[in-house]
């Protein structure tokens, strides 16, 4: 087969899988809409698309020496790679519509994430994964294939705010769960902030204090990617603590089952390396709750903590009082590189970078603790806590969405029960009743903080 | 029975929201939509559109009418939801309304919205200490299309007092809390006949049942036979179940459980 001809169907296979993916976005069903981000994102897509069919189309037509027909050849190679490589992203992002996101809470968390000044113009387009986990797809890795198909057929940039999140499908219907998204968010900090040359750098430098001799400058930079990787993890969890404040970690701690950790009395056994098998890709959870519950002291939720009684608290308790020579890890101490060593060097410096991140942001624990027995009574009451009352002669006043999840989180933790004793036939102690009422409650947070960002002008979408 | 006037509404808002004869209404977008003896509601976000269903008809004495499926949609404020002609969809207030103990209330179409033939209740009775946002039977009677525009004012609340004196000591379940519409739940027609002694009834596609002589005549039956031969009905009456011959929850079948 000639060459040309080879072309054409190259470039019509190219085309017809391009246009596919396009095509799942005008396919949209009415009963759907999307969050502003996501459509902006199908935008983006669909104008890229249309860039890639017009440049393969005209390429074919003008480019008819052998030279130029390889190397157009080539380019519809790249452009397929690539096109593959954002193909995960737009079905899945098509299916979290506004009906299978927590739309209200993700509003929220955007919102409260622009009150940062640096990033008060940062969007984020959320898709489902099919991980049990929450993801930040790397802006950089998604950067470089996007435009890597910008730059060969002249399409748009791919939008310099726009950020990439993913939730597992299953949580889409959870409010208090979600709590976990800041974390991705952190990510993206992380990432704008480039943190992690600034970490590399620390480490490198702490590391060649106590480096012995014989290691090889790969084993070095295997050490450094590493301990990099778990101060971006620690980094992202002490950020998405100062941004939505405790809910965050007692998400953590329920839905990584962290309260295992303790004996029925609450408290961690006696004894015991913390973390012994755990020092993988990431720290070990104890840790990641230490270092929350640092912030959380810091910004004053502390007293909310302490008089909690939860299990989830009590992790939070049990891991603060740990000190860094509790963490040990066999396997990593048998390495004659200190890496533990060096890690807590650095360690300190995540709250230092904390700070400079979220420059601007202000701590939400007082505004919380001013509202939050109020919103807590409305909900035992089975009402919308959007527009609040303290007494006939008080004026009305909204929460803010801040506020409203902390304080239904904790009512959720330790308040159902009241509820749904107000409930004719609502056995606290049935599974099924209680996720009902869990789904009412969950609801109505949702309904209050729509409320709240409809009176404040920004309806949700 | 008095219907409240503005600034007796404006009263019962003015209580904090947990008090027993506290009114809530929220979001209150626009402190103007008090009439003299009513407040305007706007149209809610979500709807659940009913779906052509499988059999032509909607049968309200089997278990099947629960699982009607209805498509649900979002319309974000700012958008806009169709409803075609002669259409009918469930929607929602934006607005959550607590009820306070003593008072009544009853919802009706504002009359800009129904002179466009547009009727969104037809269940308009609100109990007293009810609270959730109001689902609307939205119903467009007219021969053209019309826009429903999430947030729009579409009913009016008017509020009355009644004769009861105590708050109740707890609140019945199905008068707590939705915020989406929900799709109709209603007790089995057949039960509620059965109730009142009436255990003959016309099943769709099967012509007359009558469950009190059957279930009499195969509780006789049952005391007749052998365990093996007990078996073999229990059997049977599973193929006429799973046949549709008999309904699926219908008090025979539990006879041979």
């Amino acid at each position: 087969m000639e060459l040309g001809e080879q072309l054409v169907q190259d470039a019509v296979s190219l085309t017809r899988f391009v246009s596919s993916i396009v095509d799942l976005c005008d396919d949209r069903s009415s009963a759907s809409a999307h969050l502003q981000s996501s459509e902006r994102f199908f935008a983006y897509i669909k104008e890229l698309s249309s860039a890639t069919s017009v440049y393969v189309a005209i390429s074919l037509k003008q480019k008819t020496t052998p030279t130029d027909l390889l190397q157009l050849r080539n380019e519809i190679g790249i452009l397929r790679v690539s096109w593959r490589f954002l193909h995960e992203f737009v079905k899945s992002s098509l299916d979290a519509d506004t009906l299978r996101l927590p739309t209200a809470l993700v509003q929220a968390i955007i919102e409260r994430f622009r009150e940062i000044p640096k990033f008060d113009d940062a969007d984020f387009v959320i898709y489902h994964s099919d991980q049990f986990n929450y993801l930040n797809v790397r802006l950089d890795v998604f950067k470089q294939q996007a435009d890597q198909i910008s730059s060969l057929v002249s399409g748009p940039q791919f939008p310099s705010n726009l950020s990439i999140v993913g939730i597992p499908y299953s949580q889409a219907s959870s409010l208090f769960w979600n709590c976990l998204i800041p974390h991705e968010l952190g990510h993206y900090v992380f990432g704008e902030l480039a943190l992690a040359v600034k970490f590399k750098k620390e480490i490198e430098s702490e590391l060649l204090k106590r480096i012995p001799s014989g290691i090889t400058p790969q084993q070095r930079g295997q050490i450094i990617e590493l301990l990099a990787r778990w101060m971006e993890e620690l980094f992202c969890d002490v950020f998405a603590v100062r941004l939505v404040g405790l809910c965050f970690s007692i998400a953590f701690t329920e839905v990584f089952d962290t309260a295992m950790f303790l004996e029925v009395s609450g408290m961690l056994p006696p004894g015991g390396s913390r973390g012994e098998t755990e020092f993988r890709e990431y720290p070990p959870d104890l840790l990641r709750i230490r270092q929350q519950a640092r912030v959380l002291q810091k910004d004053g939720w502390w007293d909310t903590v302490q008089s909690l009684d939860s299990q989830y608290a009590n992790v939070l308790m049990a891991a603060v009082g740990l000190k860094d020579s509790d963490f040990r890890c066999s396997a990593l101490q048998a390495n004659p590189v200190p890496v533990l060593e060096t890690f807590f060097a650095v360690l300190p410096n995540l709250e230092v970078e904390l700070e400079k991140a979220a420059s601007g942001l202000q701590v939400c624990a007082q505004e919380w603790k001013d509202s939050a027995d109020i919103i807590e009574r409305y909900l035992e009451y089975g009402i919308v806590p959007s527009t609040l009352r303290r007494s006939t002669e008080g004026e009305n006043f909204t929460p803010s969405p801040i506020a409203l999840l902390n304080s239904a989180y904790r009512f959720y933790i330790r308040s159902m029960p009241a509820l749904m004793g107000r409930i004719k036939d609502a056995d606290p102690n049935d599974i099924e009743k209680r996720i009902r009422w869990t789904r009412r409650v969950e609801n109505w947070t949702a309904k209050a903080i729509e409320d709240v960002l409809l009176l404040n002008g920004r309806p949700t979408k | 029975m008095t219907v409240l006037s503005k600034g007796a509404i404006q009263d019962r808002l003015k209580l904090p929201g947990e008090h027993e004869a506290a009114l809530v209404i929220t979001p209150l977008l626009d402190e103007s939509k008090f009439d003299q003896d009513s407040i305007d509601l706007r149209l809610g976000t979500h709807f659940l559109l009913p779906q052509i269903p499988p059999q032509p008809y909607f049968d309200q004495s089997g278990a099947r009418y629960a699982k009607q499926t209805y498509l649900q949609l979002h319309a974000p404020i700012g958008s806009y939801f169709v409803l075609a002609a002669h259409q009918t969809v469930l929607g929602a207030t934006l607005e959550f309304i607590k009820m306070p103990f003593d008072l009544s209330g009853e919802i009706l179409t504002k009359s800009a919205v129904a002179r466009m033939f547009m009727l969104i209740e037809t269940a308009p009775w609100i109990h007293p200490a009810y609270r959730g946002c109001l689902t609307l039977e939205i119903a467009n009677v007219s021969n053209a299309s019309i826009l429903l525009y999430p947030g729009m004012p579409i009913g009016q609340l008017v509020l009355m007092e009644t004769a009861i004196k105590e708050p109740p000591v707890e609140l019945s379940g199905s008068y707590v809390g939705p915020v989406f519409p929900e799709a109709p739940n209603p007790s089995n027609a057949r039960d509620q006949l059965n109730k009142v002694g009436i255990e003959a009834y016309r099943r769709p596609g099967h012509g007359w049942v009558r469950e009190g002589q059957m279930r009499k005549d195969l509780q006789t039956l049952l005391n007749s036979v052998s365990p093996q031969e007990k078996t073999s009905l229990q059997r049977l009456v599973e193929i006429l179940t799973d046949t549709g011959a008999l309904p699926s929850d219908s008090s025979v079948s539990d006879l041979v459980k």
